[in-house]
Parts: structure tokens; C-alpha cells; sequence
């Protein structure tokens, strides 16, 4: 009796402290940004009402919402495995960019391609970019223990700027008749079209497939398992028996190569040719690295928090086109919900604050039996 | 009057008793050993009496005053000063600069108020040319020969140890005491440090030392208290004294668990596993293994006995694969595996259960059944084309935590839902299912139920039984008495003997655990 009483505590604290993790951060970040606001001049909560409320009010909006989710569940998974695994990779952006760029190129050439081969292809390509992308960092980690962080961090540098004296001056990839820096735009046969006319398309569906592609994998696999316990535990994982180099390398190669699927249909589907501004500010890596902060790493919580990013990100539009406030207020938000995410209530088990908080429900719990032993007594007294 | 005495000292770690009723007397001016086996409780008692710990109930007098320390300040005031086995120095400042750390010597400006009131401002600047000059005195007062000035990083390990002790005079500690002082010194340094503890003690003042090498107690100790299991169980003049009485009295004569072993003829085995001169350092440089052989037949359990801290982990790391030797050879089944990493070893036939039960044994966020099957994901029944045969995996599991009578609260749940005992079949569960032909097994009971113990020993015999070797790394005794067939003991990384358990008496083990080497030397 005494210990499914303890379970039940357990599991309750379990989740509440998961939902305090997380909707603390959130809520901060959204208070704080009432400041600018209003220094804006403008009604904080109007902001917010567009914010949230703009997305679902007809169908051409909740069809944005999905297509500007599509890349954030894959850059949010791509990051969410390379972190469960411990490895801190920020490499993310980077194949976004590279995969985004070679597709865009690839994309105007084979243009005479019939569109079954040409964009499935380029998909292909996509995660390959992605791939090469890390594939420095993947070998500089596992073999010679350089720090991923560093690595990567700094090779997005580089790749941006490689992809920016490409696209600026190399000829036949700039398109020279637009008014600012871009390349060719790609053909009509590698191009993502939506549905009914709206920006809803395929690419959406397969960023879900991908999506539950990796949860089997994470779930079901030896791959799952290796990410796991390398994220768990290092000695384990040597210890056992699990080549932990091959693990570091087959990790952030998977990585890097949804994060190259992200690109390539994100550049298909939504922005048509690359440039310099393709990713966005911040870019979808790093959008992705909030979403998974957001989801605790967890596929589910990946998913629910890309629901929710999307939300704000595509939310945005109607802000600046309902109120005075500009679309930049994304920025803030963002910022501060890294800024928010990155300390935790409850760090663990045996912090303080989840013993506390175990001890009040367990008060809680107590407090009603006493009640409902009370009402009982009452009701028996009366009989 | 005592320079220390303690009455009926106790300290609980909850339900754990370190301590049990310790009353001890030091006289003034003498060296007393404290001797005892690992977890004996020797340095719960001296973390008390330096302030490091609160006792549970029981009264502490320094020199006739009753005392309640609070920290080692308090400590350090009552003129007590400890040299920890591992020591407390920050390696990229000089040797005075360590020695005043927290307590330097600053330039202080005087302010008048008020006419004739001083107030003493201290300043942030450092009188480092005083504090050279006493220190470079101290060290000369001690013939300590090493230089004030010079970075404790460029020191040797000894050098290192006087540091510490010049720290202790330099507060005018009356009292030194020093756990395990010898552990991390080479022989000369050892002799070095004799004579320094002697001439320490001709100046008046008293030490204690906390060792469990019964040598040194002889050499230089006046009086010994020998401690076990946290209870004070003999009070010794050491000159009236011998180690073998000594040794008798610390190992003691617990009683053994009851397992059945059948010692059986086992001069036809064949050799499965051998080890050749395996020598291997540790970070520092210092050799932690030290030419270490012996070999292992088909249907034997060779124990590994010693105190620990004597190279037997470092020894379980390298036939594991978790490090790497710096000579020597192993060999299984005449096949060379020496420096084969884990995965490597598994394969080929190789059972480990590692010493450290949740770092290299188990993953404790990790639940259950994945812990169970971490060695099997190579079996295609269990991973076919790297994905996981659920259903298969499932049964798997039941039939171990029925086979091995592992007891969950609930199936799903993680390892760090389970006890010690129970997490510790798992990995046995996981091990000898996998019916490997050498098992290595480093301290497989350590700090578990005895229940649980009495399990893991019948399923190591029944193993064994069946043909396959056995390689047991205990620091129990008692264990490595009651499941081997022939017993090495490990003594500063080397084999210092070799006994057949058949014969052996717990005296013999003791002594050459605490290093006096005599039985058949290898």
C-alpha cells in the first residue's frame, strides 16, 4: 500500500518538476519581453493574442504553421541525438547552410530532370553535405578527444563564409540579374509546390517520417542504445563492450545528415535559391538547439516544442502586420529562452528542490486522504 | 594528562556504525599507530578528531579540555594539525607561498583615531620576503632540504609530504597526525620520512599515524591500537608485540559465510589464461604494477588478496582493457591479448565484472532490461540487423531475473531502483550467461547484502565447476579464502607471495597483505 503510494508521488513529481522545467523558462522569456514592448508603446497582451492566436485562423495559416515546423523537428532531432549522446555538436547550422547552398546549385543545373528523381536526389545530396559537414569534428572527437563544441562552433565560420564568397563571386552560381546576393533559382521539377495553394508541402511529411524513422531508431536499435548510454555513461559504454569511437562518429554523421535533409527541403520547399540570408537569423541550427533545450532532448518533447516554436516563429508575421511591434521581437524571445533554459529547477533526483517538492505533494496527498476520510466519516455519521 | 582522549567516540552514517564506543588515550610525546583493515574505521576516528566530521555522541579532550570542533580551524587552534593521505597543496605555487596559503603574512597600515587608537588596516600585498626567510628557517630548523621557493608541481611525491608537514609546524601543531602516510612514497622516501616523524617527536610533540603496513608499525610506532569493524579490540605496546599478533588481530577471526567449495585435482587442467611480467604506471609515473605473472587453469579460482591500494585495480583494469601495460604479456589460450580493448575481449571469450559497480558495470538512468542485454547486442537473436527483437528480449530478461533471483520493485524501472545486491546479480547475471571461458572478477561483493553475497559466491563455484577459470580481485579476506583454489597476494603492485587456500591460515594471509613476505615467493 505504503509503496504504491511512493510510486505515485514519485511519478507526480516526476512530471510536475518536468513541466516546471519547462514552462518556467518559457513564461520568463515571455514576461521579459513585455519590456521592449512596451517600450514599443504597444498592448504586450495584443502582441502575444497575434503571436498565438494568428496561426489558426484559417487554413492557409495553419498551413505556414506546419511548413514552418518541418525543418525545426529536424534540426531539433538533429540536434536532440548528438546532445543525448553527450556530444555537443553545433554543427547543425552549418549543414543546414552547405546542403541548402549545394541543392540550390544542383537544383538550377538539373533542372531537365523529371521531378520523381530530381528531388528525392537532392535529398539525397542534402544529407550527404550534411555529412561531410561534420565529418572534421566526428574524427577530431573520437580519435584525438578535440573538444566537438569548439570545433564546430567555429567551423559554421567558415563554412558561411565559404558559401558567401561562392555565392558572391563565382560565376554561375550568382544570379546576376537579381537585386541582391543570391543564386540561380532552382528549377520548377526540384521545387517542393504546396498543396491547394498554400505553402503546405511535402516536405512537411517527410520531416514526419524522418521524425518517426528516428524514434524507432532511438527506441528500437542498437543505435538508440548506443546514443544512450554513451549520453548516459562512458565507461559503461566502453566497458560493455561498445565501441565508443565508432558510436562518436556514427552519432554526429547522423547528425549532420538530417540536419542536410533539413536544408535541402527547407531550400526546395521555402526559399527557392540560396541566399546569404537563408537560414534566417539565428539560423534553423540554432532554432533546432532551442527546441531540443525545450524537449529535454526527448523525440516527444522534441516534437511538442517544435509545435511550439513554430507557433512563435510563424505567429510573428501577424504580429508586425497587426500591431507596430516588428517581427525582431522573435530575436528577443529567443534569446532569452536560451538564456532561461540553460538553468534547470530541478537538476535531479537527489537535488534539494525535487526532494522539497516530492515532500509537498506527498503533504498534499495526505491532506486530501485526510478530507476524504473526514467526508466519509461525516457521511457514515449521518447514515 | 593526554595529549588526546577520546570517550566512547561514536559516529553513525546513518544506519551504518563507523564508529562504535571508541575510547582512546595518546600520551604526549609518543607515536601511536592506529592499524586496521580497509573500512575499519581509522579514518572516520581521525576525521573527528580534526573537526572533519561531527561525532554522533561522545566526548573529545585535548589536553585535558573537553573540546567540540566545528572545523579543522577549530582544530588547528587546539594545536592539532592532520597530513592527508592525499594532500591538500596547489601545485602551481611555491613551497612558502602553499605553506602561508589562507593565512599569509600581509603588510598592515596603521590608522590613528581618536588619538592614541590604532586601527590595523590590512592591505591585500604579501610580506613575501618575510615569509621566505621563516620558512627557509623552518625548513633548515628540520633539515628538510628542499627549496622555499621552488613550484610544489616540480616537487617529488615526498617533497610533496614534507610541504604538508612544514605546513602543520609552520601552525604550531603539537599533534600531527597522518593518514596512511607511506601509501604514495618509494622506499627511500619512506626512510626519509622515519627519520623526519623521529625527529618531529624529539621536539615534544605527538603523532598519530593511521597505516595498515604492520612493518612500519614495528619500526616506528611506541604504542598501537588495532581497530575493527569500528570497535577498538586491542591496545598494544609495540615493543612488547610482534606483527603476526598483530596481524592476527586486525584480520581477526571473522566468521566465514558458508559456501561449499570442493577443492578438486587440478594438476591434468590445461593453462587457459596466462599473465607475463605485465607491468603498467599510473598518471604520475609512479609503477603501479609492478612485473606482475601468474596463470589460471580450466576449473580454478585464483584469489588476488591485499590491501587495497596495492595495484589490484589498476591490475583489473589492464586485463580488462580499460588500460594499457607498459611491458608484459597476456595470453588466452596462447593466443596474445594483450592491450585488446573491451569488445575485443568479450568476443573472444572473456567475462568482466568490473570493481566499479554503476561506472563500469552498469548504467544506472538506464533501465533494467538494457543493462541486461549490454553485453549481447551482438547475438543475433537479441539484434537481428541492429534492431532489437523485443519480444525475444523480453523473455531473455525473465528468465535471468528468475534464474538469478534478482528482485525488482518494478520490471520497467531503472538500475537505481534496485539495491546493491540486486544490481550487482545483474551484472553477474549478464556475465556468466555469456558463458565466457575466463571470468575476471574484481571485489564482486563489496558493500552488499549478505544474502546477496552468499548468491554471487554459490553462482561464482557453480561456475566454475564447469571447466572455466576464474580470476578473483578481493579485498575480502574472507571471500578470497572460502571461494579460491590457490591465492596471490598483491603488495605495491607486486606479487609478494603465493599460497594454496587449501592450507592457508588467515595469519599467513595477514602478514603478507601487510607486507612481510614469506610462503612460497614467486
Amino acid at each position: 500500500m505504503e509503496a504504491k503510494l511512493n510510486k505515485k508521488i514519485e511519478k507526480k513529481t516526476g512530471i510536475l518538476s518536468t513541466l516546471i522545467n519547462v514552462l518556467v523558462p518559457i513564461l520568463l522569456a515571455l514576461i521579459i519581453a513585455i519590456i521592449p514592448i512596451l517600450i514599443q508603446n504597444e498592448n504586450p497582451f495584443k502582441v502575444y493574442f497575434y503571436m498565438i492566436f494568428g496561426n489558426f485562423t484559417s487554413f492557409d495559416n495553419i498551413a505556414t504553421l506546419f511548413h514552418t515546423m518541418a525543418p525545426l523537428i529536424l534540426t531539433g532531432m538533429a540536434i536532440g541525438i548528438s546532445f543525448k549522446a553527450g556530444l555537443f555538436n553545433m554543427g547543425v547550422e552549418s549543414g543546414v547552410i552547405v546542403s541548402g547552398f549545394v541543392t540550390a546549385v544542383l537544383g538550377y543545373y538539373l533542372k531537365s530532370w523529371p521531378k520523381g528523381v530530381l528531388i528525392p536526389f537532392l535529398f539525397l545530396v542534402g544529407a550527404i553535405c550534411g555529412i561531410i559537414v561534420l565529418i572534421i569534428p566526428a574524427i577530431l572527437k573520437a580519435y584525438l578527444n578535440v573538444n566537438e563544441m569548439v570545433v564546430t562552433l567555429l567551423l559554421n565560420y567558415a563554412y558561411i563564409d565559404i558559401l558567401k564568397y561562392l555565392t558572391t563571386y563565382v560565376d554561375g552560381i550568382r544570379d546576376k540579374q537579381a537585386g541582391y546576393i543570391k543564386t540561380f533559382t532552382i528549377g520548377q521539377n526540384a521545387s517542393l509546390t504546396g498543396f491547394l495553394g498554400s505553402s503546405f508541402t511535402l516536405f512537411f511529411f517527410i520531416a514526419i517520417l524522418i521524425f518517426f524513422i528516428l524514434l524507432f531508431l532511438i527506441k528500437r536499435t542498437k543505435l538508440g542504445y548506443r546514443i544512450d548510454a554513451l549520453g548516459k555513461n562512458t565507461c559503461y559504454s566502453e566497458a560493455v563492450g561498445l565501441n565508443v569511437k565508432k558510436s562518436i562518429i556514427g552519432i554526429m554523421l547522423l547528425s549532420g545528415a538530417i540536419a542536410g535533409i533539413a536544408g535541402a527541403g527547407w531550400l526546395m520547399s521555402d526559399k527557392k535559391s540560396y541566399a546569404l540570408d537563408f537560414s534566417g537569423s539565428p539560423g534553423l541550427g540554432w532554432d533546432g538547439m532551442v527546441i531540443s533545450l525545450l524537449g529535454a532532448h526527448s523525440p516527444i518533447g522534441i516534437l511538442i516544442s517544435s509545435l511550439f516554436y513554430g507557433i512563435l516563429k510563424a505567429g510573428v508575421n501577424y504580429v508586425s502586420f497587426n500591431t507596430i511591434v516588428p517581427g525582431q521581437i522573435i530575436l528577443i524571445i529567443q534569446g532569452l529562452l536560451i538564456l532561461f533554459l540553460s538553468f534547470k529547477i530541478f537538476t535531479n533526483k537527489s537535488s534539494i528542490e525535487y526532494i522539497r517538492l516530492k515532500n509537498f505533494i506527498n503533504k498534499c496527498e495526505l491532506y486530501f486522504e485526510k478530507k476524504k476520510n473526514k467526508r466519509q466519516k461525516i457521511e457514515v455519521d449521518k447514515e | 594528562m593526554f595529549a588526546i582522549k577520546t570517550v566512547a567516540l561514536t559516529k553513525k552514517f546513518g544506519e551504518f556504525i563507523a564508529n562504535d564506543n571508541i575510547s582512546i588515550n595518546v600520551e604526549k610525546g609518543k607515536i601511536l599507530a592506529i592499524v586496521g583493515e580497509n573500512g575499519a574505521g581509522k579514518t572516520t576516528l581521525m576525521n573527528m578528531l580534526y573537526g572533519l566530521l561531527k561525532p554522533t555522541s561522545g566526548e573529545i579532550y585535548v589536553n585535558d579540555e573537553k573540546v567540540d570542533f566545528r572545523s579543522p580551524a577549530d582544530a588547528i587552534k587546539h594545536g592539532i594539525g592532520m597530513v592527508h593521505q592525499h594532500f591538500k597543496l596547489v601545485p602551481s605555487l611555491t613551497v612558502y607561498e602553499n605553506i602561508f596559503l589562507g593565512n599569509e603574512d600581509v603588510f598592515e597600515l596603521d590608522i590613528k583615531y581618536r588619538k592614541d587608537k590604532v586601527f590595523k588596516l590590512k592591505t591585500g600585498f604579501i610580506k613575501k620576503k618575510e615569509e621566505k626567510e621563516i620558512i627557509k628557517n623552518l625548513i633548515e630548523e628540520n633539515n628538510f632540504n628542499i627549496d622555499p621557493s621552488k613550484k610544489v608541481k616540480d616537487l617529488t611525491v615526498g617533497a610533496k609530504q614534507k610541504v604538508e608537514i612544514l605546513k602543520m609546524l609552520q601552525r604550531n601543531a603539537d599533534i600531527l597526525i597522518f593518514d596512511e602516510p607511506t601509501a604514495v612514497l618509494i622506499p627511500q622516501e619512506i626512510e626519509e620520512f622515519f627519520e623526519n616523524v623521529k625527529k618531529i617527536k624529539e621536539k615534544g610533540k605527538t603523532i598519530i599515524i593511521i597505516t595498515h603496513k604492520l612493518k612500519e608499525v614495528m619500526e616506528i610506532s611506541d604504542n598501537v591500537y588495532v581497530i575493527k569493524q569500528g570497535k577498538i579490540i586491542d591496545y598494544l605496546k609495540t615493543s612488547n608485540t610482534s606483527e603476526a599478533e598483530i596481524a592476527n588481530l586486525m584480520v581477526g577471526r571473522s566468521v566465514l559465510l558458508k559456501v561449499d567449495k570442493k577443492y578438486r585435482d587440478l594438476s591434468n587442467e590445461k593453462v587457459i589464461y596466462r599473465v607475463q611480467n605485465l607491468s603498467t604506471k599510473d598518471k604520475d609515473g609512479k609503477t603501479v604494477v609492478d612485473n606482475v605473472s601468474f596463470e589460471i587453469k580450466s576449473g580454478e579460482i585464483l584469489g588476488v588478496a591485499g590491501v587495497e591500494g596495492n595495484g589490484q585495480t589498476p591490475l583489473a583494469h589492464l586485463l580488462t582493457g580499460m588500460m594499457l601495460p607498459t611491458s608484459g604479456d597476456i595470453y588466452y589460450k596462447d593466443q596474445r591479448i594483450t592491450s585488446f580493448w573491451p569488445k575485443e575481449l568479450r568476443k573472444i571469450g572473456l567475462g568482466i565484472i568490473p570493481e566499479d559497480r554503476y561506472l563500469y558495470g552498469l548504467c544506472e538512468e538506464m533501465s533494467i532490461t538494457n543493462n541486461l542485454i549490454a553485453s549481447s547486442l551482438d547475438d543475433e537473436n537479441i539484434c537481428k540487423r541492429g534492431i532489437f527483437q523485443t519480444k525475444e528480449i523480453d523473455r531473455h530478461c525473465d528468465n535471468l531475473i528468475d534464474k538469478y533471483d534478482i528482485r525488482l520493485s518494478e520490471k520497467k524501472g531503472n538500475i537505481s531502483s534496485l539495491s546493491g545486491g540486486n544490481a550487482q546479480k545483474i551484472i553477474i547475471a549478464r556475465e556468466l550467461e555469456k558463458r565466457p571461458d575466463v571470468l575476471i572478477c574484481s571485489q564482486p561483493t563489496r558493500g552488499i547484502d549478505i544474502g546477496a553475497i552468499e548468491f554471487i559466491h554459490n553462482s561464482l563455484l557453480n561456475y566454475s565447476k564447469n571447466g572455466k577459470a576464474i580470476l578473483l580481485i578481493s579485498s575480502e579476506i574472507s571471500e578470497i579464502m572460502s571461494l579460491s583454489d590457490r591465492i596471490i597476494v598483491m603488495y605495491k603492485g607486486k606479487i609478494i607471495g603465493e599460497v594454496d587456500a587449501k592450507n592457508t591460515t588467515l595469519e599467513e594471509l595477514g602478514l603478507l597483505m601487510g607486507g612481510v613476505g614469506f610462503g612460497s615467493q614467486t
